[in-house]
């Protein structure tokens, strides 16, 4: 999947290189799906991030 | 060498500044082959800083406690015409037309700056590494990483090389390094500190931070630094208050948390042991200790490797085309990893870090600071890429910022100072945190604690 997604994106990544990448990707994409896969829609992001409302210049 | 006891002795003319200076230079010579903590030492200009507080001070324009302090820069923040290379081969001859905030406030301070400490590459790591530069090494053991990526700086301090040094922490590289060198290290609040003129990691995630000797003289540091600037528009408004650390070591008013889920289920059992000695010394001292829960953590710390690994490739995305074979491996799996998050994954974790801010917040409506162990284990080896806890094996870099990196998302202020020393003499770090902007708790109960103990007081022998 990886290296489909590389090529598509135009990422000249050798092969080599990417193949020691993904057992990284791939538990990096697990534990995203399950932080992530949830409703946070009504959460606002923290782009401009500031601890404490407030706080802002 | 405390700021503590040097200070008072150079405002009263006891002690030359010019003198400092050259003891600490001289101690940088020795220890360099050694311990490689320096990638310049700008010993000409120091001796001009030092001459210049000599003059100001014996005319009576004393400036305060760090006026005549030798110090040393983590090596990104910008020096203006002395090369700030971010531990980079690329950025080698890379030299700022301007100083970073931090640097001008510590002039304006009159603290002599004696060089730029070594780092893991970008401050893209926890080894301290350096392909380009050469392994900066732990003072308690050569054979071992000081941690990272600040780890030049936190070597330095614990062997004399400076008597307060600057680093910069983005997933630990503070804490980290101050758990593995045994000394204090802060991560103040996300803002308190301007971040204008340091090579960026992760826009959302960095912090500047320091390292010193004693948490009193962080709290010293952190008045001469700390402050807006409208230079950087993450800085914060919020004033520091006065941060007067009770004289007695006393934490009657003081609620402390012990997290009951996280923190202490995967630490190496003499971590733990001395984490947990530290929390009843806190209770000794009149603490209110109680059990607190901090919900998803483990997911947090995941969500922050995700919000990184973009935020870093956007940084590198250029150089990662151009220049790739001029990058380390290590590094450059990480720059390639970022590529792969998508938009989504990025804002979306960006939202639930919203939540885990509202999750803490709520935590410390109950206690005023929380304790942890600042890391699981003791420094590992040179090159040791996956550590061994209680018979399970676990990547290094992971572990070693599995207890940090879930604060640099929150934001808030965390302390690590030493609570001990493994069998292998190693030291072993304690993390004290608190409210967002309330550093003044955090350093007070790290404060009590160092009164109440002598593990600060412990050097590596090679400091002499």
């Amino acid at each position: 999947m990886w290296k489909t997604i590389a090529q598509a994106l135009g990422l000249n990544i050798p092969d080599d290189q990417l193949e020691a990448l993904a057992p990284a990707l791939d538990a990096l994409w697990k534990g995203a799906r399950q932080a992530l896969d949830r409703d946070l829609s009504a959460v606002e992001p923290a782009l401009k991030f500031y601890p404490e409302i407030g706080s802002q210049p | 060498m405390t700021i503590g006891e040097l200070a008072p002795q150079i405002e009263a003319g006891k002690l030359s500044p010019v003198e400092l200076t050259r003891q600490v230079l001289s101690q940088i010579r020795r220890l360099q082959p050694a311990l490689n903590a320096y990638i310049v030492v700008l010993e000409e200009s120091a001796l001009d800083q030092a001459r210049q507080a000599e003059r100001e001070i014996r005319t009576g324009h004393y400036r305060g406690p760090l006026h005549g302090i030798p110090y040393a820069a983590k090596d990104l923040f910008y020096t203006k015409g002395v090369a700030t290379t971010a531990g980079s081969k690329i950025l080698r001859d890379h030299q700022p037309g301007y100083d970073a905030a931090v640097i001008e406030r510590l002039r304006e301070a009159g603290a002599v700056l004696v060089g730029k400490t070594g780092l893991h590459e970008f401050a893209y790591g926890i080894t301290n590494n350096n392909p380009h530069f050469g392994p900066v090494r732990n003072p308690w053991d050569t054979a071992r990483i000081p941690g990272g990526s600040s780890g030049g700086s936190g070597a330095a301090q614990a062997t004399g090389q400076c008597v307060f040094s600057l680093g910069s922490d983005t997933g630990g590289s503070v804490r980290i390094p101050a758990s593995f060198c045994g000394i204090a290290g802060l991560k103040p609040t996300f803002g308190r500190i301007s971040r204008y003129g340091v090579f960026p990691l992760g826009h959302s995630l960095d912090h500047v931070g320091h390292f010193a000797s004693t948490v009193k003289d962080l709290a010293t540091i952190l008045e001469a630094i700390a402050g807006p600037d409208p230079r950087d528009d993450s800085s914060a408004r919020e004033p520091l208050p006065p941060l007067d650390l009770p004289p007695e070591p006393s934490l009657k008013d003081y609620r402390v948390g012990v997290p009951a889920n996280y923190y202490f289920e995967r630490c190496e059992p003499e971590v733990h042991k001395a984490a947990h000695a530290a929390i009843e010394t806190m209770r000794g001292l009149g603490a209110q200790v109680s059990e607190v829960e901090i919900a998803d953590l483990e997911e947090f710390t995941v969500l922050g490797r995700l919000i990184l690994l973009p935020e870093a490739t956007a940084v590198h995305r250029h150089r990662l085309r151009t220049r790739r074979a001029d990058i380390g491996a290590d590094v450059l799996g990480l720059l390639d990893q970022g590529q792969f998050v998508t938009a989504c994954d990025y804002l979306d974790a960006q939202r639930r870090r919203r939540q885990l801010i509202e999750t803490l917040n709520a935590v410390f409506d109950q206690v005023d600071v929380i304790i942890t162990p600042a890391t699981p284990i003791t420094a590992p080896k040179i090159g040791e890429t996956t550590v061994e806890i209680a018979g399970h094996k676990e990547d290094a870099r992971l572990a070693a910022t599995r207890l940090v990196r879930a604060l640099n998302l929150a934001g808030v202020p965390a302390l690590a100072i030493p609570c001990g020393f493994d069998s292998r003499g190693l030291p072993i770090g304690l993390q004290i945190f608190g409210r967002a902007f309330d550093e003044a708790a955090v350093l007070t109960v790290g404060h009590a604690y160092e009164q109440a103990t002598e593990w600060h007081k412990r050097r590596p022998s090679l400091a002499g």
